[in-house]
């Protein structure tokens, strides 16, 4: 009997010393508050929820202690899900989703809003400037600056490509920065387009967009990525799939494969990304002064690229004689169709008749076109 | 280039390349498509004026004519689709009391329902076998 309770109380204290509670580091205990954080935002505040509750129980879930789940622990689960993070697989077909849930009638029927697009851009370069100041190697700048292209999928394809056989741990907070800020947009935005604009500016209405016929939505996606893909190959598997996305939306024949692109496609890619990038975020490497930089650096370059965009909008209001209402060019930043919205609420808080929507949906697409080309930028010069 | 000693020239070399090439790209976009636009409107416009010739040649339906008026005046704050079916209601009342009769309205009213509309389908799918 009592060498049955000896080996009893052996299995337990083995047990107890080989479970979670005798192995945790503090860390690990932090970064599953962290976690916990993000899921009552996700869940409760309804930040992004798609993404950010995915994101958060994978940063739980690489924060186990001795479950070897994170994604760069070979071997396990998530390290062969992760494999299409790190080889540029999954935000592509994210984009493939995009394209066919994108009506890109607004931009064809103002094809100005295209300079709105490419303005606020300005953000990731000027933020490149201050990730190399804060001693980034360029690499690692240009990763950390795409977060002001306000593209989740275009931040995570240009980290892991620009990061790959270096310092990949970075790749998580870069998702984790992006993410939060795009879901941050309707507070991070309006202070910065009322500050720029006069009352005046905000005022004004804009003619009605002329309507778009099919052709024309059909022919779109065909030059954008011929163009796009000439002048920046390393743009074209992200500009390539979004505009192959929209060509089956609005070519009207391939009603199944919209559908699955859209839904099944888009949502399982959803939740592999989701969970794999926030299990890349192990305490040892988020924990870090660097990941601090990385949070100040994105919140800099958003708010440079609404900047960026709100200025050329003013530009494009005196040049057009007042008939350009400045506050669409904050759109210009991506985040679809998040900062459209914010557009059309700073816009209908000075005249609540004024509806901005469609007129800022122009730039909004132009920006993820946009964010795509200043992606091809960042990895051609800087691919080592 | 060089990645070990990324200087300062190095850096606004990478700004200024980044900004450059987005906006060419995006300024080659606006010319293709404005170009691409204006090229669909000048064949839209030269068979709508083909259309509105033709039109000109037959004899001018009066129904036909008044229709747009009405839309426009009811169409402020409609969606486009209830304007069309609330037209759609009109013509077909029309069509049916014959061509040559004007109508004003005088009153509306709510029409008394038993049951809701959805009640009344879901009772008409099931009886319509017998």
């Amino acid at each position: 009997m009592s060498e049955v309770l000896n080996i009893f109380t052996g299995s337990i204290t083995d047990l107890w010393n080989s479970s979670g509670f005798m192995n945790a580091d503090w860390r690990q205990i932090a970064m599953i508050l962290v976690s916990c954080v993000l899921m009552y935002l996700a869940i409760v505040k309804q930040f992004e929820p798609l993404l950010l509750l995915p994101i958060s129980f994978g940063i739980l879930l690489a924060n186990l202690p001795l479950a070897g789940l994170g994604s760069h622990t070979e071997g396990g689960l998530l390290y062969y899900l992760y494999q299409g993070v790190s080889l540029g697989i999954y935000p592509p077909l994210i984009f493939l989703g995009i394209g066919a849930m994108t009506d890109f009638g607004p931009l064809i029927a103002n094809p100005k809003s295209f300079l709105l697009g490419a303005a606020a851009q300005g953000g990731i370069f000027f933020t490149f400037i201050g990730a190399i100041v804060l001693g980034f190697t360029p690499q690692e700048a240009g990763s950390i600056a795409i977060i002001g292209g306000a593209d989740g999928p275009t931040a995570i394809y240009t980290s892991s490509t620009l990061l790959a056989g270096g310092n990949e741990a970075m790749i998580g907070s870069i998702a984790v920065a992006a993410y939060s800020y795009m879901a941050l947009v309707p507070l991070i935005q309006p202070p910065i387009m009322k500050a720029l604009t006069t009352k005046k500016e905000r005022a004004v209405v804009m003619e009605q967009l002329r309507p778009v016929s099919r052709t024309e939505k059909i022919v779109f996606p065909v030059i954008v990525t011929l163009v796009v893909s000439f002048m920046v190959p390393s743009a074209a598997s992200l500009v390539g799939m979004l505009m192959f996305g929209n060509l089956l939306k609005e070519s009207g024949v391939c009603e199944r494969l919209v559908k699955t692109a859209t839904n099944e496609l888009m949502n399982i890619i959803t939740i592999f990304l989701g969970v794999t990038v926030g299990a890349t975020t192990t305490y040892d490497v988020f924990l870090t002064w660097d990941t601090i930089k990385i949070v100040v650096l994105g919140l800099i370059a958003f708010c440079l690229g609404t900047a960026c965009g709100v200025l050329f909008g003013k530009l494009m209001y005196l040049f057009s004689g007042g008939k350009v209402n400045p506050l669409i060019g904050s759109a210009g930043v991506s985040a679809v169709p998040m900062a459209a919205r914010v557009s059309q609420k700073v816009g209908a808080e000075t005249d609540p008749t004024n509806f901005l929507l469609m007129h800022a949906m122009g730039p909004n697409v132009a920006g993820v076109i946009g964010s795509a080309v200043a992606a091809g930028v960042l990895i051609s010069v800087l691919h080592p | 280039m060089d990645f070990e000693n990324f200087g300062a020239a190095e850096t606004a070399g990478l700004v200024l390349t980044g900004m450059v090439v987005v906006f060419i790209a995006l300024i080659i976009l606006i010319f293709l498509i404005w170009a691409f636009g204006k090229i669909m409107s000048s064949r839209n416009g030269s068979s709508g004026n083909k259309q509105q010739s033709a039109a000109a040649s037959v004899p001018p339906a009066p129904k036909a004519a008044a229709v747009p008026s009405v839309a426009a005046a009811v169409s402020d704050g409609l969606s486009d689709e209830v304007v069309a079916a609330i037209m759609g209601a009109v013509s077909a009342i029309l069509a049916e009391e014959g061509d040559g009769k004007s109508y004003v309205v005088r009153s509306i009213k709510r029409v008394r329902r038993n049951r809701r509309a959805w009640g009344k389908a879901g009772v008409e799918e099931n009886t319509r076998p017998f």
